[in-house]
């Protein structure tokens, strides 16, 4: 079974708070900052699965949680061991997976780790983005992917709006909280997964960790899923393990490619934008 | 701006007689376009630049990521592709022939397949912009310090594109925009706001972006102003002078035919307007209105 890996944006009004907490609060402090970002499911058919970075990042209310973590020199930014990091964040998922504490904060399994070197001189901006998961290396589908009906989207979607929890269980026509699964038949439901994957037929990175949560918790080797979309048609998933989940899967995966496809950072140069004199004509 | 400063918050009503809209009313009709356009989503202000006439969580509008496929050029009008229809030949396929006299003019009658840029071209056109673009040099000692094959995934879950339909993306791969729309104090309509990206999801340039704005707007209906709710450098806005004057103009046509716009409406009518400044960049404005 393979994932839509997601694809972050990263607004200007995000870089231009950056810029301003660099200088009068943050200074040389490189310990990581909270941080928050949104996702679409709205986006059309064959558009980039979007992860939002904006000035809204900062107000502490956006759905998926993570840090920021801002390097003082481009060495350091370089050389950050993101392997371990991304290892040591993926222990506080397995954490929450196992404590079962996940049932009730959905967000505590799906995390963000966005390193950072700002040059504020040049306003160049250097960024890698990840988002852990913990790779269960033999999930296959049993079936092939079914369509959801429209009007069954339309409660999901709805539900969602009214709920803002991007992760419930649905059964029998009603939807439940995640806690559900403890007590209900588990031929009875499905687990809704608010999905920025654009992709027909595939699903979303956001799944990945929630399907092991599920497996871990039910002990069982079958689940089903369904990814909501809300711009385009929803999708239906079997999903098979060929034994159950018993130890923390060991391979940490969720590094995010540049544009050209490579492992590497991506680099955005706004000093068109921020230089000092255009800043200067806009303050009249 | 001083205008704003002094211009005092709208409080009564006075859509009907001259199309203009108080915040209440810019936040109900808000709540309306989000209903029924959700890629479009309320959103905060800089704590900075909070305005305390609009809710708190609903400073402005923004939808995000919206395609823009074509340059304007590519949807100018050419005289010599046009081939006036009779009415028989439009109705034909559809099943419903018109009357003789009722001719249809198809404006692209004549016009080969859409030019679609081949691989080559991109990549001598990405050659062209990497060759201004000094921020490539940067991009390439970062290159170097980071060791990016000890970082390489073993990762058999992660969904690849497909190669030969890698190839038509990279060619396809479309401009994309963010826009927003504020309530402007001052004019007491709705403004849109537009930043564009290029295909590599880096920031379009000012003359950039005029290529994706109607030859008779750019540079004088759009506008590089600073946000009202956002500490960011100049961004381009469809200047609001003319929006109340329109509003009214389309509420006495509608009026005429007895029919009554309300409030509520009046985003999705907005949007409908300023599709002719920004004809290529293809938001979310399908849904038909029923009046």
């Amino acid at each position: 079974m393979q994932f839509v890996p997601l694809c972050t944006f990263v607004d200007a009004s995000y870089w231009s708070e950056v810029n301003r907490r660099k200088l009068n609060e943050w200074k040389l402090e490189e310990t990581p900052q909270p941080l928050g970002a949104s996702i679409s499911i709205y986006d059309c058919v064959g558009s980039d699965s979007r992860l939002s970075l904006s000035n809204e990042s900062f107000l502490g209310s956006s759905v998926l949680k993570g840090q920021m973590i801002l390097l003082n020199t481009v060495e350091t930014f370089a050389k950050l061991d993101r392997k371990a990091m991304m290892n040591a964040e993926a222990d506080g998922i397995w954490d929450s997976i196992v404590s079962g504490r996940w049932m009730n904060q959905p967000t505590t399994i799906n995390t963000f780790i966005f390193t950072v070197f700002a040059d504020l001189k040049k306003f160049r901006y250097h960024y890698w983005n990840c988002v852990p998961v913990l790779a269960l290396a033999d999930l296959s589908l049993k079936e092939q992917p079914q369509e959801m009906v429209e009007d069954e989207s339309r409660v999901l979607l709805s539900h969602l709006e009214q709920s803002q929890q991007s992760v419930f269980v649905y059964s029998k026509g009603i939807t439940l909280p995640l806690t559900a699964i403890l007590t209900l038949q588990h031929e009875d439901y499905e687990i809704v997964v608010a999905d920025p994957s654009t992709t027909p037929a595939v699903a979303g990175a956001l799944c990945r960790n929630v399907i092991l949560a599920v497996l871990w918790t039910t002990k069982r080797t079958e689940m089903r899923l369904i990814s909501l979309r809300g711009g385009q048609v929803s999708w239906r998933f079997r999903i098979n393990v060929s034994v159950p989940v018993t130890i923390r899967p060991s391979n940490v995966v969720g590094l995010e490619r540049n544009g050209k496809d490579e492992m590497k950072p991506s680099s955005v140069d706004l000093s068109k934008q921020f230089h000092p004199h255009k800043l200067m004509e806009q303050a009249v | 701006s001083v205008g704003e400063l002094l211009t005092p918050v709208l409080r009564e009503s006075k859509f009907r007689e001259t199309g203009v809209l108080t915040p209440d009313e810019f936040v109900a009709a808000g709540d309306h376009l989000v209903h029924h356009c959700p890629t479009w989503a309320w959103a905060k202000a800089d704590p900075k630049k909070l305005r305390e006439y609009l809710p708190k969580d609903k400073q402005f509008l923004i939808t995000r990521n919206v395609p823009c496929h074509k340059r304007c050029m590519q949807m100018e009008y050419d005289p010599t592709q046009e081939k006036v229809l009779s009415g028989n030949e439009v109705g034909a396929e559809d099943g419903f022939a018109g009357d003789e006299d009722s001719g249809w003019v198809d404006t692209h009658h004549f016009a080969s397949v859409v030019p679609v840029r081949t691989l080559e071209e991109v990549k001598d056109l990405d050659k062209d912009n990497d060759n201004d673009d000094d921020g490539e040099e940067e991009a390439l000692d970062l290159d170097d310090l980071v060791d990016s094959g000890a970082l390489e995934e073993n990762d058999p879950g992660r969904f690849v594109v497909k190669n030969e339909k890698m190839m038509e993306s990279e060619v396809e791969k479309p401009r994309t925009y963010d826009l927003h729309i504020t309530y402007d104090k001052y004019y007491q309509v709705p403004r849109l706001w537009l930043t564009g990206y290029n295909e590599r999801r880096l920031p379009l340039t000012v003359d950039e972006m005029n290529e994706d704005f109607s030859a008779d707007h750019a540079n004088k209906t759009i506008t590089m102003e600073s946000h009202p709710h956002l500490d960011v450098p100049l961004i381009a806005s469809v200047h609001p002078c003319r929006h109340a004057e329109t509003m009214k103009r389309l509420m006495d046509q509608l009026a005429e035919n007895g029919k009554e716009l309300s409030v509520e409406q009046y985003l999705l009518i907005f949007l409908k307007f300023v599709q002719a400044i920004i004809p290529t960049v293809e938001y979310d404005y399908t849904r038909s209105i029923q009046l």
